[in-house]
């Protein structure tokens, strides 16, 4: 037997049957609005893939993740905007800046032990946000930033919903992939070792604030990217979306979707998507919401949204032979 | 290796816990392919001074040195690169891994995927995974816990959790194996496999240094004893030479003794 992994081979399984699905959704979905809907969950599942790795794997939580999303934007908005570079290369640079902002953040702060990194994350995306608004003549201010061109395939401009939302699913499956690569392999292990025991990690060998790092910036990354593709799907950026509000609803998408469930980014991006949208005119009351979810999730489903269906239909499925034990 | 050869020398080793001093200017050396052990009552600041010689702990004072060179203040995951590998009085195993997967830990800084290689899922990653994975399986075949590779650790039954954290400390080829209190809580004849399974690695030309409360186990297997008590070295000598020391008697073989 192959003992090398508890997560068996429907992970990889799972790829082309996933992959299937979201290729035919489009053909099924004939309101533009949902295709527009489906853009922003895949999106918003690759920001959650990236805060569910710092979270589920590294143990650590960032409350200004919405500031290295903002910071993606920003970045391919000013470089196809300003300086009219191709916005590919636009979209290749985001990443990087998120990153590099991540690594600069990280790197005081993951080398102590505790939970400096919520703090430092905290105060980091209220400073973004502010120089967003602030900073006018790169920003452009509160009025944001129009006029952002969009991504192009050869000759054809990427400009209808449809064909974005190819575009944005490719790169969350690919992420999706590298993700579970990465949680599968010798880097996955030493994190969830020093999950388990920071002491008995360090006794062989696992240099914890290493992968702490690593980890961070790599959710950046993600960030910068997700940012970069909104920026190239809305074609206007303005420093509302990329608040401490919208850091909570990360949050509280990896924790529905479940800490350390790489599939269940999609889950808890999608059910919080979806909710927003229903919540969209109670504006000032999402707030609550949002909390009380949270509260909720971590009482009732600390496991989170996928893996509670998934053990609750097991359960039922072994409940039904002993049925008749039961009955006097 | 050369056996004999000395390996790692502390040096009037002090650690203090804000008043308590816990290990007082403790000395000594230990040498290659030779069993030492560290005994002492409760308290003695015997797991202290391991966490010293592994980095968990930074000394108040002294120096520690690994084949004479000063690595006092080093980081704690640095130690087993210097040829350190050790266990831990209560067993610290990762729980929610396979028994497999625990000692592929051990084998951490024997492999070089770094998080760009996993992401892209290189040949060079799976053909690292499959070495990692059969060198994993000799060391549990050592143990004897080849059987239970695929079960969860946590699963395993306490005796073999604490053989499973010995054959991961082993499998990064260690120079020296630190043992605290590997005998704790283990059945009689665990406890002699255990003492076979010491003495092998110690043929083998590793040197051990292992605490224990287990004075039959201690005086049978270990070539040389340290005696602290309340943080001091009171003795050290051949078991033989520390058993009839007066000091020790006193210290520590005199309360236990009495029930022997
Ligand atoms: N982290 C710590 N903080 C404060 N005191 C400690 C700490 N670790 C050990 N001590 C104290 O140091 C003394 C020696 O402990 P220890 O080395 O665990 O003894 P032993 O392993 O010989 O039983 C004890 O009095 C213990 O309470
Ligand atoms: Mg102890």
């Amino acid at each position: 037997m192959d003992a090398r992994s508890q997560s068996p081979r429907y992970h990889f399984l799972a790829f082309p049957i996933v992959g299937a699905l979201l290729a035919a959704l489009p053909f099924a979905l004939h309101n533009n609005y949902y295709i527009g809907v489906m853009v922003f969950i895949g999106i918003h599942t690759i920001l959650a893939l990236g805060l569910n790795l710092l979270m589920g794997y590294a143990g650590q939580v960032s409350l200004g993740h919405a500031a290295f999303y903002g910071i993606g934007a920003y970045t391919t908005a000013i470089l196809t905007t300003m300086l009219k570079w191709p916005p590919w290369v636009g979209l290749a640079c985001a990443p990087m800046v998120a990153g590099l902002a991540a690594y600069l953040i990280g790197m005081p702060t993951l080398k102590l032990k505790g939970h400096y990194l919520a703090m430092a994350t905290l105060g980091f995306g209220m400073i973004v946000k502010i120089l967003f608004v602030e900073y006018y003549p790169l920003t452009g201010g509160t009025s944001g930033m129009t006029g952002i061109p969009p991504l192009s395939l050869g000759k054809l401009q990427l400009v209808d919903d449809r064909q974005f939302y190819y575009v944005v699913w490719f790169f969350a499956l690919m992420l999706i992939w590298v993700s579970y690569n990465i949680v599968e392999s010798r880097v996955g292990r030493a994190l969830r070792a020093v999950h388990t025991s920071e002491i008995a990690a360090a006794s062989v060998g696992v240099d914890i604030a290493k992968y702490k790092i690593q980890v961070f910036v790599l959710s950046g990354v993600y960030s910068g990217l997700a940012g970069a593709l909104y920026a190239h799907y809305i074609r206007f950026v303005n420093p509302d979306p990329f608040g401490f509000m919208f850091s909570i609803q990360l949050v509280v998408m990896v924790v529905v979707g479940g800490m350390a469930s790489i599939w269940g980014a999609i889950a808890g991006a999608s059910a919080i998507t979806l909710l927003s949208q229903v919540l969209q005119r109670f504006e000032d009351y999402e707030v609550i919401v949002f909390g009380a979810i949270l509260v909720l999730v971590m009482i009732y489903m600390p496991q989170g949204l996928t893996k509670s269906i998934v053990d609750l239909t097991a359960r039922r499925r072994s409940a039904k032979p002993s049925k008749p034990e039961v009955l006097p | 290796m050369t056996t004999g050869a000395v390996f790692l020398e502390a040096h009037d080793v002090t650690k203090r816990f804000g008043g308590l001093t816990a290990v007082d200017s403790v000395s000594f050396t230990m040498k290659l392919g030779t069993i030492k052990a560290l005994i002492g009552p409760n308290g003695a600041g015997k797991s202290t001074m391991l966490n010293m010689l592994s980095g968990v702990y930074l000394p108040t004072s002294g120096r520690i040195s690994v084949r004479t060179v000063d690595v006092t203040g080093q980081q704690a995951h640095k130690f087993v690169g210097l040829g350190i590998a050790r266990t831990f009085q209560t067993v610290q195993l990762f729980g929610n891994m396979t028994v497999i997967e625990n000692v592929v830990m051990g084998l951490h800084t024997k492999c070089k995927t770094g998080i760009i290689q996993s992401a892209l899922r290189l040949p060079s990653v799976l053909r690292e995974e499959r070495m990692v994975f059969a060198s994993a399986m000799e060391h549990l075949e050592r143990v004897g816990l080849a059987d239970r590779a695929s079960e969860l650790a946590v699963n395993l039954p306490y005796g073999q959790q604490r053989m499973l954290e010995i054959a991961r400390a082993m499998a990064s080829s260690p120079e020296m194996l630190m043992l605290d209190e590997p005998a704790a809580g283990l059945s009689m004849k665990e406890t002699e496999h255990l003492a076979l399974f010491v003495q092998e690695i110690r043929d083998s030309g590793i040197g051990v240094l292992v605490v224990d409360h287990d004075m039959r186990l201690i005086m049978d297997i270990s070539d040389e004893v340290v005696v602290l008590d309340h943080g001091k070295k009171i003795a050290e000598g051949t078991p033989r030479e520390v058993q009839t020391n007066p000091s020790v008697i006193t210290a520590y073989l005199g309360e236990e003794a009495g029930d022997e």
